[in-house]
């Protein structure tokens, strides 16, 4: 199961950036980067599934002394939860920028924007 | 029960695959913008069947909803543009 | 000692802090925010100051009270010390310097370059990988949000370029973490080692992902278009920040990368950073907007650092001392630059004239370069040394070669940019003094030389800046706003007197040196009298090549010997570039003798890593395909500086377009410098084989054509100092030729010719550029009959081509002589018929000098000259004296000599009985000569006087034209195109061959950088296209190669 999150996880950055490098569209690239990076965290999330455990939460359930065999790794869940909120804060900023684009040319199209080069 | 979970998580993928596509390729904006919030959304009841609840929650709270709720707010914003 | 994690610390409460003050306490804001940003320099330095001073030991920092792996921890070494210091204060000057922007912008401004501030620190100082990448995220979010602030549209859109590609950096950084944690287990820099990458499944491709991620944040070439267009449209104050603070960062990061993967990474690395170094200085060549320019520089820099971090297996200990001495030569200039263009309105390159007039931001400027193309004394030229060294020692010789042609290019456009400062005209918008951006400035200003002094006590071969005769070159900057006599006569009095203090410690080869350069300088600075006003500029440039030229004939080993190269170099080049019409010809020097001083570079660490002995020695104990290699490259450096055929299309414009009292300085003494690396070469290392061919006899050609070729470009000129230019480069073919010989004599004759040439080029030069003073022209044929006028010139001038013609009675007679002795003893034919002919082509051009300037008719505009100034007359007169009496007496100066080189060749020496001198083919009286000569001009001359009286006077335009038209009224004058003739018979060998090649390939590069820059399109999805693609080309070589 995890293997196949993995594999999902790779097609929807694949789709992702896919979207963000084809598309002209300002506001479509940041949609396919959000696509990207549920992927990414994905990935992240079945690195860190073994197989038969459950939820790295301690209660009575699941007590701290049997935790180390009973849990599945917590470490890359506390790098997902980073991911995440940080994924959104450069999609805030993203947006920002569109919106500021916007409102200097009054369009959305990148390949508008593209006065320095070389 | 691991069957269970088996045929869920490639249900899963294929609808967030699906999405994905709808998200990249959409004619509207408002449509694909939607369809990202739903890949979200499915990645996050994936998480769940990953053993991961926290993640779960935050990825359905802030992935599917804030972000959603941003773009929007942007596209409010900006009238007109979105049809480039 | 302040913990390190208070920098992190206080930076957030600084940041809280702003986010309650109310929106009107700007300036309390911004205050919180200065106080920050030193505050957190402060707790750097006292780290710097306590590893430095008190030999402290690296502090770990844990967070959460655990020992990692269950937490992140945080280190404090020195390097770390070092960079968050080089980052803070460069945070802290760009927050002075964007004082009106940030009041103007408010809390958010402040708070996001507190937040960019913090991450570079926390990129430096962490231990954990995650926290690496979090860090990252932080200063990408900040960059991007100072962006956002701009005014400037275009960096709006650079700024969304710059997000786009770093979302695709960021997921490979991701992906490549959790699967490096899923490899080792932990997320420790300390705790993962190579050994468990290489042993997990997909574990080296774990560990590719995230180095190219971190790699990629440098900018490698070509995935950094997005840099570029931020360089370029932010405010110039961050980008200065943004280039040197997360340049200095990231490549902390790579470091730590690359100690984790193992040393199979290192050549990935190496080839990343030289592929950059070179492909980002070719890309910079056809640039004209200065912050454009700046960015490729920096990337170019960062690339080369890049390649000194692959390079820390044969570095050593002395690898951070390479890698920090760059990056602190990188920081202060780019900083710097960045800063000063923010004063400069213009955005073209040629618009940076208008910093003249403002001494100490021309220093800078000066200073900035000079730091970037690490001339010494700074800490690049240290770093180079020892990269060279260290290099050449492990056999990457073509790694060598490849920086130092980066190294070339990057010079030359740099060069050609100051050149533009120097000498444009001004354009019409001031620079804005704005105070706090000055302070910057200078803070930067500062900073680097602090830096070279830094440097210099940490070298292992001595402080450049505790040589005496740099500092007396030095102290003329801060005596400069004195009137120009009073600093002649200080630096006549210096030289001379660090002559007398210095001479017995010479031997006799050295002495003669000595003596043309410490006091035949002082006579042509005689000269210098004749100007007026305080000639800013002048004194540093002049005694900074007398510097260089007197450290180096005191030099005894290859380090010192290379700077005093360098200083000469430098100094000459200021020196020449004063002059009116030059700044083409001084960029066209400064690039040959860059080119010359990279090969001897290269020879020297070629010979160093042999033997630590001093270099007499260290040169003569080389054998082998070694020794041949060493003897060519050392050659050909040297003979850049000669002007050897080939390499000599520099000399004729350097010479003829600098000043009159600058052009007998260049040409006069600085050529010499050449011959006497060349002697020097010799002496140590005798005839040497290069791959089967005897590279001395290859000199002897060399001699041989120069001589030939430069004696016949000389007759066809009509400008009387190009006409001398080229003259030179013949006289120092035959002095090659003379040292190619490698017998006594030809070296007798070679330093005959030394002084020779030093004392008959140099009263030529003077006389013309008098003539050319009071005429106002430097072509001959409009001038014409000066005789009357400036008869003193005239004698000068005459002694002077009787001199080098070889005509008895004076010393060129003496010089012909052992010149015919020496090829009599010799075993070459051909080479020897060709510089025997070079004898009678010369006397054409000499003739042509005499006859059309002074003789013949006088023209109409020149009938009211006076002689040339008193000051300039003066030294040519000595000359006079100095000629005559070397002619009777040649002993002199030669007869050490002819005993000292006895040591060398023992055979064929001269015998000194008396006033005659003998050789093994015949003899040589000097004083007989006189005599007879003497006694037939004078009874020559009292016959001419006695007809005279019945002679018959004709009007001077007493002339009948045969029914033609004149066009061009020149052509009527009988000195225009006074050698027709000969252009048709012997014009062939004249073609511009030379200037045509070089000049080929200055387009080609030129072309090379206009096509390569268009891939940088300004689409951000071409941009991450552009990673896409590095990362797939690095794999494809990772797992080939």
């Amino acid at each position: 199961m995890a293997h196949l999150a993995m594999a999902t996880g790779f097609i929807l950055i694949l789709i992702g950036f896919y979207g963000a490098l084809t598309n002209r569209n300002i506001l479509r690239m940041i949609v396919a980067f959000t696509v990207a990076d549920s992927g990414v965290n994905l990935v992240l999330v079945a690195v860190g599934y073994m197989r038969g455990r459950t939820a790295p939460i301690l209660d009575n359930t699941v007590p701290a002394a049997e935790a180390a065999a009973r849990i599945i790794d917590p470490v890359p869940q506390a790098l997902v939860l980073t991911a995440i909120v940080i994924g959104v804060g450069v999609t805030a900023l993203m947006l920002a920028y569109s919106y500021k684009l916007y409102e200097k040319k009054r369009t959305l199209d990148i390949t508008k924007h593209t006065e320095l080069k070389w | 029960m691991s069957v269970l979970f088996l045929a869920l998580t490639v249900l899963l993928a294929v609808a967030m695959i699906g999405a994905a596509f709808v998200a990249i390729l959409g004619k509207s904006m408002p449509i694909a913008i939607l369809a990202a919030g739903l890949v979200s959304l499915l990645a996050s009841v994936l998480f769940l069947l990953l053993a991961s609840p926290d993640v779960a929650m935050t990825e359905a709270a802030i992935g599917s909803g804030l972000t959603t709720f941003l773009f929007f707010f942007i596209l409010g914003r900006m009238r007109g543009g979105e049809h480039d | 000692m302040v913990s390190a994690i208070v920098i992190i610390a206080a930076a957030l409460a600084a940041e809280f802090m702003l986010g309650l003050f109310n929106e009107r306490w700007r300036a309390a804001a911004y205050g919180v925010t200065l106080f920050a940003l030193g505050f957190m320099a402060f707790i750097s330095a006292e780290w710097v100051w306590a590893f430095a001073v008190y030999d402290a030991q690296p502090a770990e920092i844990f967070t959460a009270g655990v020992q990692p792996p269950f937490a992140i921890n945080l280190r404090m070494g020195f390097p770390e010390a070092a960079l968050t210091l080089l980052i803070n204060l460069t945070g802290l000057f760009s927050a002075l310097y964007l004082r009106r922007a940030l009041l103007e912008k408010g809390r958010a401004a402040m708070a996001v370059l507190l937040v960019f501030v913090m991450a570079q620190n926390g990129i430096v100082l962490t231990r954990d990988i995650f926290n690496l990448f979090v860090f990252f995220e932080l200063a990408v979010i900040a960059t991007g949000g100072l962006m956002l602030l701009s005014e400037d549209e275009r960096a709006v859109a650079a700024g969304f370029k710059y997000l786009i590609v770093s979302q695709v950096i960021s997921a490979f950084l991701l992906i490549g973490i959790i699967f490096s944690y899923h490899a080792t287990g932990v997320l420790n820099f300390d705790l993962m080692r190579p050994e468990h990458f290489a042993a997990a499944q997909g574990g080296a491709i774990a560990f590719f992902l995230m180095f190219i991620a971190v790699v990629a944040e440098l900018k490698p070439f070509p995935a950094n278009g997005w840099a570029l267009d931020i360089y370029e449209s932010a405010h110039p104050a961050f980008a200065g920040l943004f280039s040197v603070a997360s340049a200095a960062a990231t490549l902390y990061a790579v470091d730590k990368l690359l100690v984790l993967g193992g040393p199979a990474w290192l050549p990935v690395a190496t080839g990343i950073g030289v592929v950059t170094f070179i492909a980002a200085n070719l890309l910079a060549l056809p640039q004209r907007n200065d912050r454009r320019l700046l960015g490729y520089s920096s990337v170019a820099q960062i690339g080369l650092i890049l390649a000194v971090l692959g390079q820390r297996d044969i570095l050593g200990d002395h690898y951070f001392f390479v890698a920090g001495g760059l990056i602190a030569a990188h920081a202060a200039a780019k900083a710097g630059l960045y800063w000063l263009s923010g004063l400069v309105a213009s955005r073209d390159i040629i618009g940076w004239s208008t910093l003249r007039g403002h001494p100490v931001l021309i220093f800078a400027f000066v200073s900035f370069i000079a730091l970037l193309t690490g001339l010494p004394p700074f800490p690049g030229f240290y770093a180079k040394w020892e990269l060279a060294v260290a290099l050449a020692g492990s056999g990457r010789y073509i790694l060598l070669a490849l920086i130092l042609i980066g190294a070339l290019i990057e010079a030359g456009y740099l060069f050609r940019w100051l050149g533009y400062a120097l000498k444009r005209d001004k354009p019409s918008e001031e620079i804005s003094c704005d105070p706090s951006a000055v302070t910057a400035i200078i803070a930067a200003l500062a900073a680097g030389w602090a830096f070279a002094y830094l440097w210099g006590d940490l070298s292992a071969h001595g402080n450049i800046l505790h040589a005496v005769p740099l500092l007396f070159a030095l102290s003329f900057l801060l005596l400069d706003w004195l009137p120009a006599w009073v600093k002649n006569t200080v630096a006549i009095v210096g030289m001379v007197g660090y002559f007398i203090l210095n001479y017995t410690d010479y031997d006799p080869l050295r002495l003669i040196f000595a003596v043309i350069i410490l006091i035949g300088g002082p006579v042509i600075l005689l000269a210098s009298y004749d100007a007026h006003g305080r000639r800013i500029g002048f004194y540093p440039s002049a005694m900074l090549m007398y510097a260089g030229l007197t450290q180096l004939i005191g030099a005894t080993d290859f380090f010192s010997f290379f700077v005093a190269w360098e200083l000469l170099t430098v100094g000459s080049y200021f020196l020449i570039l004063r002059g009116k019409h030059s700044e083409p010809h001084a960029l066209s020097y400064i690039i040959f003798s860059l080119g010359g001083a990279f090969l001897i570079l290269t020879g020297f660490a070629l010979a160093a890593t042999v033997s630590p002995l001093p270099m007499f020695e260290a040169l003569q104990h080389l054998t082998g395909e070694t020794a041949g290699w060493v003897f060519l490259l050392l050659a050909v450096g040297f003979m850049t500086k000669t002007a050897a055929i080939g390499l000599h299309i520099w000399l004729p414009g350097a010479h003829a377009e600098a000043e009159t009292d600058v052009s007998p300085m260049v040409s006069g003494i600085l050529l010499k410098a050449g011959l006497y690396g060349l002697m020097v070469l010799m002496l140590a290392m005798g005839k040497q084989r290069f791959y089967g061919i005897d590279i001395v006899h290859v000199m002897l050609w060399v001699g041989a054509l120069s001589a030939l070729l430069g004696n016949l470009m000389a007759i066809f000129e009509e400008d009387a100092k190009r006409l001398l230019a080229y003259s030179s480069i013949g006289q120092m073919g035959y002095a090659l030729f003379g040292l190619a010989l490698m017998n006594h004599l030809g070296w007798v004759m070679a330093l005959m010719f030394v002084i020779n040439h030093y004392i008959y080029k140099s009263m030529l030069f003077l006389s013309a550029g008098g003539v050319a003073k009071r005429t106002g022209t430097r072509l001959m044929y409009k001038m014409g009959g000066l005789i009357t006028l400036m008869p003193l010139s005239f004698i000068a001038v005459l002694i002077g081509i009787i001199a080098v013609s070889g005509v008895p009675p004076l010393s060129g007679f003496g010089g012909r002589w052992i010149f015919y002795n020496a090829i009599l003893s010799a075993e070459h034919r051909l080479p020897m018929v060709i510089t025997f002919f070079s004898g009678p082509i010369a006397f054409l051009y000499l003739f042509r000098l005499i006859h059309t300037v002074f003789l013949g008719q006088l023209k109409d505009e020149n009938r009211r000259i006076k002689e040339a100034p008193f000051w300039v007359i003066l030294p040519q007169m000595l000359y006079v004296g100095l000629l005559m009496a070397f002619a009777i007496v040649p002993g002199l100066a030669l007869r050490r000599v002819d005993t000292y080189l006895n040591q060398f060749f023992p055979e064929g020496g001269l015998n000194w009985e008396g006033i005659t001198i003998t050789s093994q083919f015949g003899y040589w009286s000097p004083v007989s000569i006189m005599i007879i000569v003497c006694a037939i001009f004078g009874s020559l001359f009292a016959w001419l006087m006695f007809i005279n009286r019945r002679a018959q006077k004709v009007k001077q335009f007493n002339i009948v034209f045969a029914a033609e038209r004149p066009y061009r009224p020149e052509t009527t004058h009988f000195a225009w195109n006074f050698f027709a003739p000969y252009r048709k018979a012997l014009g062939f060998l004249v073609q511009p061959f030379v200037t045509r090649f070089w000049e080929t390939i200055a387009d080609i590069l030129h072309t090379a950088g206009d096509i390569g820059r268009r891939l940088y399109t300004g689409n951000p999805q071409t941009y991450a296209l552009h990673f896409l693609a590095f990362v797939v080309i690095v794999y494809f070589f990772w797992t080939g190669g």
